[in-house]
C-alpha cells in the first residue's frame, strides 16, 4: 500500500503502510471449566508454622482458604489446581495419600493434576506427619475432608467446562522484592532494598462465548509472608485481598499460581497486623485489574487499517477477530540435576538436635529428608527434578516443586520473549525444595542450607528448561 | 534471640520520599453547557458537545510555602491553549482573584481531545458563544477551589513515589519515510507513573496527586461528548477508594498515547482510565504508613534467620521552593504570514484564515526579534519531590532524562502548564522523520536537550533536606 505524503516538509516522502501492521495477542480457545470451594479448616485447628510463634492454635479466620480448580479438556482431561495451603514435602502424605488418590478418583493420571500450593504460612499442615504442635487433633480430618472437597472440586470444573477463548497477558506488580538481606558474615531472609526484584505478572483472563469472564488465571512469584508469628488468624495471606478485588470486579473466580518466589516477599512481611497482608494484596489486585484492562476483547488481535487525516496523518488501528491457538501439548521431563553430600539419619541426630525443640520434631525433620528422597534422589550423585511444560494455545505453564530463584522465571521469560510463560513453582513433586543461585551457595544462604541440589543447579536447570521448552 | 547483628548502613533505612507540609487540596465539577462548541478534531463532522461522557473537572492544590505563601497546583480537564491570549483570558483572572503573583500558580491542562474550547475567540462560531460565558463561571470555580484548599490548608504528610503503568504506547509508527500520529508496537513507552499521597496527621488520606504520560486521546472525531477521557474514569476509580480528590498531571507525552486511541466509544476511554486508576492504587498500596520509615530491627530465628524490619516515626522535609527559568530557545525559520496565505492558497478559504489566525496566536508573545524565544520553566520544591511545569507537550526523554539524572528526588514533569509556548518539543528523531510534531512546533531542534539541561541544573542547585 502506497500514500501520497501530506507531509508539508517533505512533499516528496513516499508514505507506505507500516512495518509492523498487526500485533496478534497471546490467545487459547479450549474446552476449560473452571470451580472454587471454600476449604478454611476449624479455628482450633495448628495454623501457625514459623517457628519464633509461641501457639500453634488458630484463633480465628483473616479470610477463608480456597480452592480453585481450572479443568481443561484436550485429548483427555487434565487440571490445574490452585491451593491457599503452604507445603506438602512428604511423598506419602503428597503422592501415596492425596494426588495419586484424588487422579484416581477424578478419572485421571496423577501427571494430568498441576496442584500448586499458594505457600500461604498462616494454614494448617497439609501432612499428617507435620502436625506436631497444639491443634494437631484437627489435622487428619481436616486433610481427609480437603480431598473430598477437592475431589468433587475437580468432577464440577470438569462439569462445568465449556469452549472459552483465553487472552494470556503480561502485566507489573511491585510487590515483590528481593529478600536476600546481608547481615554481619551472614545473609538472612528479609528485605533488601538495594536488590531489583522481577516484577512480571502473567495473567489468563478467560471468557465464555458471550465474552462473559468466566475464571481469571494469576501468576506471580512472592512469599506469602506478611503475616508473621504474632497472629494467631487463619490467612491466605495477601492472595485473599488480591482474590476479593479480582473476583469482585470480574465475577468469576481467581485462580492464584504461585511463580518463582525463593528469594522474593513483601518489602512489609512478618507482621502481626493483618491489615498489611491486605496491604500487599492491594497490590497484586489492582495490579491484575490493570492488566485485564489492557487486554483487547476476547479473540481478537490489532490490525493497521488506513491513515486518517485530521490535521495531521494519523494511524488507524482497528480490533480485528484471530484465531486462537486451540494447541495444547504436555510434557513432563526429569532434569538430572547434581545433588550434595547426603547426610545419614545419625549425621542428621547429631547436627539437629542442639538445633531442633524437641525430640518429635527432631524425628519429624529426619524422616522429612528420607522422604524428600524418594523418586528423587539418584545414583551416581543426581536428582532427577521433575518439570511439566503444558502449552495451553499461546502460553506455556511450567511447573515443578521447587521454590526458584526469581533470576529462574525471569531469564526463560526474557529468552522465550514470543510466548507468555506461567512459571508455576510449589507444583506437584518431588523437588519441594529451594533452587537458589549460585551466588546464594556463595553466601550460603538458608535457601542454600535447605535445598539438597548443588551448587549450579538452577543455572542447569535454565538450560534444560529452556531446551524443553524450544522442543515442545 | 538476642542479636545486634546489623546489615551493612546502606541496608539498614528505607526512608520514603515525603513531605511535611501546610497542604489541602478541593475539586469542583465544571461541565459546559452541552452545544458549547468542542472542536479539538480535524476530521470531525460534529463541532459542539452533543452531551457529557464524564465529569470536567478542576482540582486544586494548595501548599504553604516557607515564605508564609501558597503555590497553587491546580487541573482542568481541558485541553490546550491556542495562544497567550487565550491562556491569560483564564490564567490571568485566577491569579487576579486570588490576588498572587504569576509564579504562585501553576495552571495545567490534563489535555483531553474531547474538552470545551479553551479560545476566547470563537463567538461567531457555532457552540462558541456558549465559550465566554463558561470560561467565566469556569474561572469563578478555579478560584473557588483554590480558595477553599488555602483556607483548609492543614498539616500534611505526603508520601511520593513512583510506580509503573501500561497504559501509554509510543505513538510515532514509521510509514515509509514519515513517521504518522498512532500506536507504534515497535517502540516501548516511558511506563513512569508518579504519584504523591496527601494524609492528614490522623493518617487520613486527604488527596492525590497522579502525573502519567500519556495523550488523552481515547475519545477522537467520532465522538461528540465533553469527556475527560481516561483521566474520568482513573480519577472514579481512585476517588472512589480513598474517598478524597485526585489531581490529575499530565506528564511529558508528545510521543505517547494508548494503544486504543481516536475512538468514537466512551468505553474505550473508561477502559484505559481503568489501567491508570488500578495501577495508581497499587502504586498507593505499596507505600508505608504515612509518617513512617522502615528500619532494619533484628534478625530473628524462626527457623530461618528471618531480616525483620519496622516502620518508625520520620520527621518528613519541610523545605519548600520555588523558581521560574526562562530559557532562550532557538526558533525553526518560520514562514511570515503572507507566505503563509501563498502555502494555503488552495484551502478553503474559512479554513485558511482559522488556520492564519491560529498561527498569528500561537506566535504572540513568545516569538522575539531574531529566531528565538523565551520559554518559561516553573520548578517547585516540596520536600523530596521536585514539581516541573511548562507550556509545551515535551517528547518522554524530558521526564525520562530529568529522573534518569536526579533518582535522589521524585520529580513531577507536567506539560501543557502555565504558558506561552504552547508546542511541541520534540526530539531530534521527530524532526528527521517528519513528524507532525516537528511541523506543528516553532522550535528549533535541540531545544528539548537544552530545556533539559537547563531544568537539570537548576534540580541541581535546589536544597537537599532529605532526613534519614
Amino acid at each position: 500500500m502506497r500514500y501520497r505524503a501530506r507531509s508539508r516538509v517533505c512533499r516528496n516522502c513516499v508514505m507506505s503502510s507500516p512495518k509492523i501492521s498487526r500485533v496478534n495477542s497471546a490467545l487459547a480457545r479450549l474446552e476449560v471449566g473452571i470451580a472454587q470451594v471454600d476449604i478454611t479448616p476449624p479455628v482450633g485447628i495448628s495454623a501457625n508454622p514459623w517457628g519464633k510463634s509461641k501457639s500453634a492454635i488458630s484463633t480465628g479466620v483473616h479470610r477463608p482458604l480456597t480452592a480453585t480448580a481450572l479443568a481443561i479438556h484436550g485429548d483427555r482431561l487434565r487440571f490445574i489446581l490452585g491451593l491457599d495451603l503452604g507445603w506438602i514435602g512428604c511423598h506419602e502424605c503428597d503422592v501415596v495419600n492425596f494426588r495419586s488418590r484424588l487422579a484416581h478418583e477424578v478419572g485421571v493420571a496423577i501427571d494430568d493434576i498441576l496442584v500448586n500450593l499458594s505457600q500461604t504460612h498462616k494454614g494448617p499442615p497439609f501432612c499428617i506427619h507435620e502436625a506436631l504442635r497444639e491443634g494437631k487433633e484437627f489435622v487428619a480430618p481436616y486433610i481427609e475432608s480437603t480431598i473430598v472437597k477437592l475431589i468433587s472440586l475437580c468432577k464440577t470444573a470438569a462439569a462445568m467446562r465449556v469452549l472459552a477463548d483465553i487472552t494470556w497477558e503480561y502485566g507489573k506488580c511491585e510487590l515483590g522484592t528481593v529478600r536476600d538481606l546481608p547481615v554481619g558474615d551472614q545473609v538472612v531472609v528479609g528485605f533488601n532494598p538495594e536488590l531489583q526484584p522481577d516484577d512480571n505478572l502473567a495473567v489468563g483472563r478467560i471468557t465464555d462465548a458471550a465474552g462473559k469472564t468466566i475464571g481469571t488465571i494469576v501468576n506471580y512469584g512472592c512469599h506469602p509472608t506478611s503475616v508473621g508469628w504474632e497472629s494467631g488468624m487463619i490467612s491466605p495471606d495477601f492472595v485473599g485481598r488480591a482474590r476479593e478485588l479480582v473476583e469482585s470486579a470480574t465475577g468469576a473466580p481467581m485462580l492464584y499460581l504461585l511463580g518463582a518466589s525463593g528469594n522474593v516477599a513483601p518489602k512489609v512481611q512478618y507482621s502481626g497486623d493483618l491489615s498489611v497482608a491486605d496491604r500487599n494484596g492491594e497490590m497484586l489486585g489492582y495490579a491484575t485489574l490493570a492488566t485485564i484492562a489492557k487486554m483487547l476483547p476476547p479473540a481478537s488481535d490489532y490490525q493497521f487499517r488506513e491513515v486518517i487525516t485530521s490535521g495531521s496523518n494519523l494511524a488507524g488501528w482497528e480490533i480485528v477477530p484471530a484465531n486462537p491457538n486451540q494447541e495444547i501439548k504436555v510434557k513432563k521431563v526429569a532434569a538430572k540435576l547434581r545433588h550434595k553430600p547426603l547426610l545419614g539419619e545419625e549425621e542428621m541426630r547429631v547436627k539437629w538436635a542442639p538445633l531442633t525443640a524437641t525430640e518429635s520434631f527432631l524425628n519429624f525433620r529426619i524422616r522429612k529428608q528420607f522422604e524428600m528422597r524418594i523418586d528423587y534422589v539418584k545414583p551416581g550423585g543426581v536428582v532427577e527434578h521433575p518439570v511439566w511444560f503444558w502449552r495451553l494455545g499461546d502460553a506455556i505453564f511450567i511447573a515443578h516443586g521447587g521454590e526458584a530463584y526469581l533470576e529462574l522465571a525471569r531469564d526463560l521469560r526474557a529468552r522465550n520473549s514470543e510466548l507468555k510463560i506461567f512459571f508455576l513453582d510449589m507444583t506437584n513433586g518431588p523437588g519441594y525444595m529451594y533452587v537458589p543461585t549460585k551466588k546464594s551457595y556463595e553466601q550460603n544462604t538458608y535457601q542454600s542450607q535447605q535445598s539438597i541440589m548443588a551448587a549450579g543447579s538452577m543455572e542447569e536447570l535454565l538450560e534444560f528448561m529452556d531446551r524443553e521448552l524450544k522442543s515442545l | 534471640m538476642a542479636n545486634v547483628m546489623k546489615p551493612p548502613p546502606a541496608k539498614q533505612n528505607h526512608t520514603p520520599f515525603g513531605a511535611g507540609l501546610h497542604a489541602a487540596m478541593a475539586q469542583r465539577l465544571i461541565n459546559p453547557p452541552i452545544g458549547i462548541r468542542a472542536a479539538s478534531w480535524g476530521a470531525a463532522k460534529v463541532h459542539t458537545a452533543t452531551g457529557i461522557h464524564n465529569g470536567i473537572t478542576t482540582t486544586a492544590m494548595a501548599v504553604r510555602t516557607n515564605d508564609g505563601k501558597f503555590q497553587y497546583l491546580v487541573t482542568v480537564d481541558w485541553g490546550w491553549w491556542q495562544g497567550k491570549a487565550d491562556d491569560l483570558a483564564v490564567r490571568g483572572e485566577v491569579i487576579k482573584a486570588l490576588g498572587i503573583e504569576e509564579n504562585q500558580l501553576q495552571l495545567h491542562l490534563t489535555h483531553t481531545h474531547a474538552g470545551p474550547s479553551t479560545a476566547s475567540d470563537i463567538a461567531h462560531l457555532e457552540g462558541g458563544e456558549l465559550v465566554g460565558p463558561y470560561h467565566q463561571f469556569a474561572i469563578q470555580e478555579i478560584v473557588a477551589a483554590c480558595k477553599e484548599a488555602a483556607s483548609s490548608a492543614k498539616a500534611a504528610v505526603i508520601t511520593w513515589g513512583y510506580g509503573k503503568c501500561d497504559l501509554a504506547t509510543n505513538r510515532e509508527l514509521p510509514c515509509g519515510d514519515i513517521d504518522i500520529v498512532g500506536f507504534n508496537p515497535g517502540e516501548p513507552a516511558d511506563d513512569t507513573l508518579t504519584v504523591g499521597r496527601l494524609c492528614d496527621t490522623s493518617g487520613k488520606i486527604i488527596g492525590t496527586v497522579v502525573n502519567y504520560a500519556c495523550h488523552p486521546t481515547t475519545l477522537a472525531w467520532k465522538n461528540s461528548k465533553v469527556s475527560p477521557d481516561f483521566v474520568g474514569e482513573a480519577r472514579d476509580i481512585v476517588q472512589g477508594a480513598t474517598g478524597a480528590p485526585m489531581l490529575f498531571l499530565q506528564g511529558a507525552s508528545g510521543d505517547l498515547a494508548p494503544r486504543d486511541n481516536y475512538s468514537g466509544d466512551t468505553e474505550v476511554a473508561d477502559r484505559n482510565g481503568r489501567i491508570l486508576g488500578h495501577a495508581t492504587l497499587a502504586t498507593l498500596a505499596k507505600m508505608i504508613t504515612s509518617g513512617k520509615r522502615m528500619r532494619f530491627r533484628e534478625a530473628v530465628d524462626s527457623g530461618a534467620l528471618l531480616g525483620d524490619w519496622e516502620e518508625i516515626d520520620h520527621q518528613m522535609s519541610v523545605e519548600t521552593n520555588g523558581l521560574r527559568l526562562d530559557i532562550d530557545v532557538k526558533l525553526q525559520k518560520l514562514p511570515t504570514i503572507e507566505e503563509l496565505q501563498e502555502r494555503w492558497k488552495d484551502v478553503d478559504p474559512g479554513a485558511r484564515e482559522t488556520r492564519i489566525a491560529r498561527a498569528i496566536k500561537l506566535r504572540a508573545g513568545y516569538v522575539l526579534e531574531g529566531g528565538r524565544a523565551i520559554h518559561p520553566v516553573w520548578i517547585w520544591m516540596w520536600g523530596d519531590a521536585i514539581i516541573v511545569g511548562q507550556p509545551g507537550e515535551a517528547y518522554s526523554y524530558f521526564q525520562t532524562e530529568l529522573r534518569r539524572r536526579h533518582p535522589d528526588r521524585v520529580i513531577f514533569v507536567l506539560n501543557c502548564t502555565n504558558g506561552p509556548g504552547y508546542m511541541y518539543i520534540p526530539t531530534p528523531d521527530a524532526y528527521r522523520r517528519f513528524r507532525y510534531q516537528s511541523w506543528q512546533t516553532l522550535l528549533n531542534e535541540g531545544a528539548l536537550e537544552l530545556i533539559t539541561d537547563e531544568v537539570s541544573s537548576a534540580i541541581s542547585r535546589l536544597p537537599k533536606l532529605r532526613y534519614e
